[in-house]
C-alpha cells in the first residue's frame, strides 16, 4: 500500500507512541542491569569501552585503514561528500525523497561525528536533503511509473494499519469540550486532615484499634488484584452521589467527552443496546439515534449525488450494534439488515489500543487531558492506554460503500464541496468516522490532494489531511518511543549518573548514540539511542528535547548510512543489478527490518563498504551502488519525514513547497555541478598525465584519493592544493625525491608557496622549513647557514672540494 | 509531590479511574481506617483489617534508588509498630514489589486471606 509522505505515515513504521513504561516503579533494580545495562551496554560495546574490543573506536580504526589516513576529516567526510554528489547518479533506483533521505542522514551523521552544534546538524541535514531532493528529482530515468517523480511516497507491507487524521476524530472533536477551569478537590487537605501528619506518621498504631462496628474492610479494595477474584472494589463502592459534579466543574468524570455513545446514541430507541462507557447497556426511550439520523442524511445525499431514489424510513437499517473490545480485532460486517441500501455495508469496527492512543495524540485530546488541573502528560497517556474501550467506542458503526474502491459511473456532478456544505461526516454514522480501511482504499497518490474530489466526499478527506497537517505527529512518532521514555524520571535519574561517573562517556555522551548509529542494525533503535544520548547531553545540562529530536534524526540517518555502507561492503559493485521494483524492494527492506538480525553491524563490513565506495576506477559504479545496492537505504525514508516533521512543527505545508522550489531551482545547480565534476575529473587526469612523477610523489594526496576528490566534485582548487600546494618546498614532511632525470637535472617541477616555480632533481632531499628553522634555533637564515655549512663539510670530506661537482652530459661520455 | 499527586500519577497507569481511587483513600483516611506514610515520592497506604492486620498499598513515582530508600523507611516504620501481619494484593507490578521486599529481608508468604495474594508477618 502506498501513501503520500506529506499527508500521512504508516504508524506501524515506528514504535508505538505511547506504551507503558517498562520501568514503572523502577523495578529494574533487581537482578542488576535493567535500564542501566540496557542503555549502557550497547553504548559501551559500540564505543569500545566495554573491554570487549571492537566497538566504534575499533570500527573507526578499521575504517581509517580502509579509507587511508590522508582523508581530511576521516571517513565521515568522505561519506558526507560522496552521498550528495552521488544523488544525480541514483536517479533511477531511488526516488527523490529517498535520495534526500540518504543525503540528509549522511549530513546529519557526519555533522554529529564532527561535533558540530546539533542545530547546525539539523539545518545541514535538512538542506542536504532538500538539495539532494532537487538533484535527484531532475532526470527521468527510472522514474516510478505510478507516481510523478517528485511525489514522495511510502509503501507499507500488507496488513499494516494506517491511521489518518480524519478517520476517527470528528466525534471526538465534537464531543470533547472540556472546561479549562476545573478545580480538583483538595484531596491532600482531606488526607492530611485524616492522618494528621502523613509525612512522619507515627500513628500506625491507630490501626491496631478494633474495627468500627459494621465496617467491612474487604470492601475497601482500592486496586484491582490480578490474582484474586474479588468484588469490584472501590469502583462499585464509591457511589455516584459521592462525586460532587459541581466540584469537578460539571464533570463527574473528566473523560466524559470520550464516550461517543453519550453523544451518538442519546436518542436511542427503547430496548436498543449500545456501547456505553462501562460496556453494553440498554437505554433510551428517545427515538432515532444519531447514527440513524446521520445515515438518513447520508442516504439522502447519496440519492442526490447518484440519482438514486430518496431514502425512506424503511431504508434505515435496524440492527443491534456491538463493538468488540479486543485489541487488533479486524472489522467484520454486521448482519445484513433487511432493506439495506444496496452498495452499503456497515462495519463493526474496534480500534486497536495503540491506534486509539495515537488518535488521542493526533486530535490533541491527550494534551488537553494533560492540561487538566492536577494532571500530567504521563497521567493522560496512562489513562488513554488503559482505557482502550473508550477509544474503541470511537469507531462505532463505521460505514463504507461496498464498492468503495471504485468510482461510480457516470461521475456525480454538482456536488458541493465539503467546506461549503460543512458536511464532513462519513457515509452516515456519527460523522467522520469512515474507517481507515475505507481511506486506505480510496486515498491514492493521484487524489490525495483532491480533497474536494466528490468521490472522496464520503471518505472525509479534508484539507488538513491533504496538506499533511498531521505530519508532525508522525514525525515525532519515529523517535517518540525513545523520547517518551526519556521523559520518565527513572531513566533520567539513571542515565545522568552514568555520564557523571564515566568521564569518557560524559564527554562523548551527547553524540554517543549518533556515533554508534552506523553500526546499529535498526534505524529505529539507533534513533532511540541517539535521541536518548543526545537529549541528556552532558551531566547537569538537563534533558534537551530539541537536542534529543535532532539526535534521534541524526542517529536514524546514521544508521541508514551504516546500512548502505554495510551493503556496499557485502555486495559486489554492480550497478547493472539494480532492482527497479521499488515496491518489492522497499517492502522487502521493511519486512527485513522487522526480522531478527544482529543488533550491531560488523565494523569490518562497514569499513570494507567504504573502501569499495572509494575505489577510484569504479567511482561511477560506487556512487550508483551506494544508492542502489544499499537497499536498506530505502528504509531511510522516514528520516525525511522526521526532518520534514521538524519543519512541519511550524508550517507543514511549506515542506513540499520548499522541496518543489528546490527541485526547480536546482536544475541549473545540477548542471553546474555536473560540469564541475566533469571538469575537475578531467583536470585531475590531465594533471596526473602532465606531471606523472610529481603525482606519484605528490603531497599528501595519493592517486586513489585524488581520483575520488574529483569524483566527489571537490573543487579544482582543493585538488591543486592537494597535489601542488603542499609541494616539497613547503612540504610538511621531509622527502627523498625520486623521479625522472638525474641528480642534477632539476627535472622535477615544484612550486614555492603555490606560486613560484621551482625545480628539483632526482636524489635531492627536501628539508621542511620548520626543520631549517630549528637548526637555526628559530632562525631560518641561521638554519640554512648550518645546512650550507654541512653541505660544504660533506662535499669536502667526500671530494676534497666544498663546491658541487660540475654537471656533465653523460651521453657524451658513454660509449656509443 | 503531595500524596494525592503521587497516588494519582501512580494510578493513572494502573486503574481505570484514578480519581476514584484517590477519593477512596481520602474517605478511608478520614474515617480513621487508614494511615498514609510518605517518603520521597512514594506513599504507603495502610488499611485497618482488624486484629493487628493491615492491608498495604504502595503508590510511587520514585526512581529506583529513591523507591528503595522509601521502602526501607516503610519497612522500618512497620517493624517499629505493633502490627502483626500485612497483606497486599497483586497489582501488575506485584512480582517486582515482592522481589524488592525480599531484598530487604521481608518474609513474603502466600496470603492466608483469600482476598489477598501475599502477606508478611511483622
Amino acid at each position: 500500500m502506498r501513501y503520500h509522505l506529506e499527508s500521512t505515515l504508516p504508524i506501524h513504521a515506528f514504535q508505538p507512541l505511547v506504551k507503558h513504561s517498562p520501568f514503572k516503579h523502577g523495578m529494574t533494580l533487581e537482578g542488576g542491569g535493567g535500564i542501566v545495562s540496557a542503555i549502557t551496554d550497547p553504548i559501551s560495546d559500540v564505543l569500545g569501552t566495554s573491554g570487549g574490543g571492537g566497538g566504534i573506536l575499533g570500527a573507526l580504526a578499521d575504517v581509517d585503514k580502509a579509507v587511508g589516513d590522508t582523508v581530511p576529516g576521516g571517513w565521515g567526510t568522505v561519506a558526507a561528500v560522496a552521498v550528495p554528489y552521488a544523488a544525480p547518479y541514483v536517479l533511477g533506483p531511488l526516488t527523490a525523497v529517498q535520495a534526500a533521505a540518504l543525503a540528509a542522514g549522511t549530513s546529519a551523521a557526519t555533522g554529529a561525528i564532527q561535533g558540530r552544534d546539533p542545530e547546525d546538524i539539523l539545518k545541514g541535514a535538512a538542506l542536504s536533503g532538500l538539495t539532494a531532493y532537487g538533484l535527484s528529482s531532475l532526470g527521468g530515468a527510472g522514474e516510478n511509473i505510478d507516481l510523478p517523480s517528485e511525489t514522495p511516497y511510502i509503501d507499507m507491507p500488507d496488513g499494516a494499519n494506517l491511521l489518518t487524521p480524519d478517520s476517527m476524530d470528528i466525534p471526538l472533536k465534537e464531543a470533547i469540550k472540556l472546561p479549562t477551569e476545573a478545580p480538583i478537590p483538595n484531596f491532600d487537605a482531606d488526607i492530611t486532615a485524616g492522618s494528621q501528619s502523613y509525612a512522619n506518621a507515627d500513628d500506625i498504631r491507630t490501626l491496631l484499634e478494633p474495627l468500627p462496628q459494621g465496617y467491612d474492610p474487604s470492601t475497601e479494595i482500592l486496586d484491582t488484584d490480578y490474582s484474586v477474584s474479588k468484588p469490584q472494589g472501590i469502583r462499585s463502592l464509591v457511589a455516584e452521589s459521592e462525586v460532587d459534579p459541581t466540584s469537578l466543574g460539571g464533570r463527574a468524570d473528566p473523560f466524559v467527552g470520550v464516550y461517543p455513545t453519550s453523544n451518538v446514541y442519546t436518542d436511542l430507541p427503547v430496548g436498543y443496546e449500545f456501547m456505553g462507557p462501562n460496556g453494553m447497556e440498554v437505554v433510551g426511550p428517545n427515538g432515532k439515534t444519531y447514527l440513524q439520523k446521520d445515515l438518513y442524511e447520508a442516504l439522502s445525499n447519496r440519492a442526490t449525488d447518484y440519482s438514486v431514489p430518496a431514502p425512506t424510513s424503511s431504508d434505515l437499517p435496524s440492527f443491534l450494534e456491538t463493538v468488540s473490545l479486543k485489541p487488533d480485532s479486524t472489522p467484520v460486517p454486521l448482519e445484513s439488515p433487511t432493506g439495506y441500501p444496496q452498495g452499503v455495508q456497515i462495519f463493526n469496527r474496534s480500534v486497536p489500543a495503540d491506534a486509539a492512543t495515537q488518535k488521542m495524540v493526533e486530535t490533541g485530546y491527550l494534551d488537553r487531558l494533560a492540561k487538566l488541573p492536577g494532571a500530567t502528560y504521563d497521567m493522560a497517556k496512562s489513562y488513554v492506554v488503559n482505557n482502550p474501550y473508550k477509544s474503541a467506542a470511537i469507531g462505532l458503526g463505521a460505514l463504507k460503500l461496498a464498492n468503495a474502491g471504485q468510482q461510480p459511473s457516470p461521475a456525480p456532478t454538482g456536488i458541493q464541496s465539503i467546506e461549503s456544505t460543512g458536511y464532513t461526516g462519513g457515509y452516515g454514522s456519527s460523522g467522520g468516522i469512515a474507517s481507515p480501511y475505507l481511506l486506505r482504499n480510496r486515498i491514492t497518490a493521484s487524489n490525495v490532494y483532491d480533497y474536494e474530489n466528490p468521490y472522496d466526499r464520503y471518505a472525509t478527506v479534508n484539507r488538513r489531511y491533504a496538506k499533511g497537517g498531521e505530519v508532525k505527529h508522525f514525525a515525532f512518532g519515529g523517535i517518540s518511543n525513545a523520547l517518551t521514555r526519556a521523559f520518565q524520571p527513572v531513566e533520567k535519574a539513571v542515565l545522568q549518573p552514568i555520564g557523571q561517573a564515566v568521564p569518557f562517556v560524559r564527554e562523548i555522551a551527547p553524540y554517543a548514540g549518533i556515533l554508534a548509529a552506523p553500526f546499529i542494525g535498526s534505524p529505529v533503535a539507533a534513533a532511540g539511542i541517539g535521541a536518548l544520548s543526545s537529549g541528556f547531553g552532558r551531566p547537569g545540562s538537563g534533558f534537551d528535547m530539541k537536542r534529543a529530536l535532532m539526535g534521534g534524526i541524526a542517529a536514524y540517518g546514521a544508521s541508514t548510512l551504516g546500512a548502505g555502507l554495510e551493503a556496499a561492503g557485502t555486495t559486489p559493485l554492480d550497478v547493472s543489478s539494480a532492482v527497479p521494483n521499488f515496491d518489492a524492494d522497499i517492502t522487502a527492506s521493511v519486512q527485513k527490518e522487522s526480522l531478527s538480525k544482529p543488533f550491531f553491524r560488523s565494523p569490518k563490513v562497514v569499513g570494507k563498504g567504504i573502501g569499495n565506495l572509494l575505489s577510484p576506477s569504479t567511482y561511477d559504479q560506487a556512487a550508483a551502488n551506494f544508492g542502489t545496492k544499499a537497499g536498506t537505504f530505502k528504509t531511510g525514508v522516514p528520516l525525511v519525514i522526521g526532518t520534514s516533521g521538524m519543519m512541519a512543527i511550524d508550517e507543514a505545508q511549506k515542506i513540499r513547497e520548499d522541496a518543489d522550489r528546490a527541485a526547480a531551482a536546482s536544475k541549473g545547480e545540477q548542471q553546474d555541478m555536473l560540469a564541475r565534476i566533469s571538469k575537475g575529473k578531467k583536470r585531475a587526469e590531465e594533471a596526473v598525465r602532465a606531471n606523472p612523477y610529481m603525482y606519484a610523489m605528490g603531497g599528501s594526496v595519493d592517486d586513489e584519493l585524488g581520483g575520488d576528490y574529483s569524483a566527489m566534485g571537490m573543487n579544482q582548487g582543493n585538488l591543486q592544493k592537494g597535489l601542488f600546494g603542499m609541494g616539497y618546498a613547503a612540504g610538511g614532511t621531509p622527502r627523498f625525491l625520486s623521479g625522472g632525470g638525474d641528480g642534477m637535472s632539476d627535472s622535477i617541477p615544484a612550486t614555492i608557496g603555490g606560486t613560484q616555480e621551482a625545480r628539483l632533481a632526482d636524489g635531492e632531499f627536501v628539508i621542511p622549513a620548520d626543520v631549517v628553522s630549528h637548526l637555526g634555533n628559530g632562525s631560518s637564515k641561521a638554519g640554512a647557514k648550518q645546512l650550507y655549512s654541512m653541505m660544504d663539510r660533506v662535499r669536502k670530506a667526500r671530494t676534497g672540494n666544498e663546491k658541487q661537482g660540475r654537471q656533465i652530459k653523460p651521453q657524451k661520455l658513454m660509449p656509443a | 509531590m503531595t500524596p494525592s499527586e503521587i497516588i494519582l500519577r501512580d494510578q493513572y497507569s494502573q486503574a481505570d479511574d484514578p480519581k476514584k481511587v484517590l477519593m477512596g483513600v481520602s474517605r478511608i483516611v478520614k474515617a480513621g481506617n487508614g494511615v498514609l506514610l510518605q517518603k520521597n515520592n512514594s506513599v504507603l497506604f495502610l488499611i485497618r483489617l482488624g486484629e493487628g492486620d493491615v492491608e498495604l498499598h504502595l503508590y510511587t513515582v520514585d526512581p529506583p534508588q529513591a523507591l528503595a530508600s522509601a521502602i526501607q523507611y516503610f519497612i522500618e516504620k512497620i517493624r517499629n509498630s505493633d502490627l502483626k501481619k500485612v497483606y497486599f494484593i497483586k497489582p501488575k507490578s506485584g512480582e517486582q514489589i515482592v522481589k524488592m521486599l525480599k531484598i530487604y529481608g521481608v518474609d513474603i508468604q502466600k496470603s492466608d486471606r483469600k482476598e489477598y495474594a501475599y502477606m508478611a508477618k511483622v
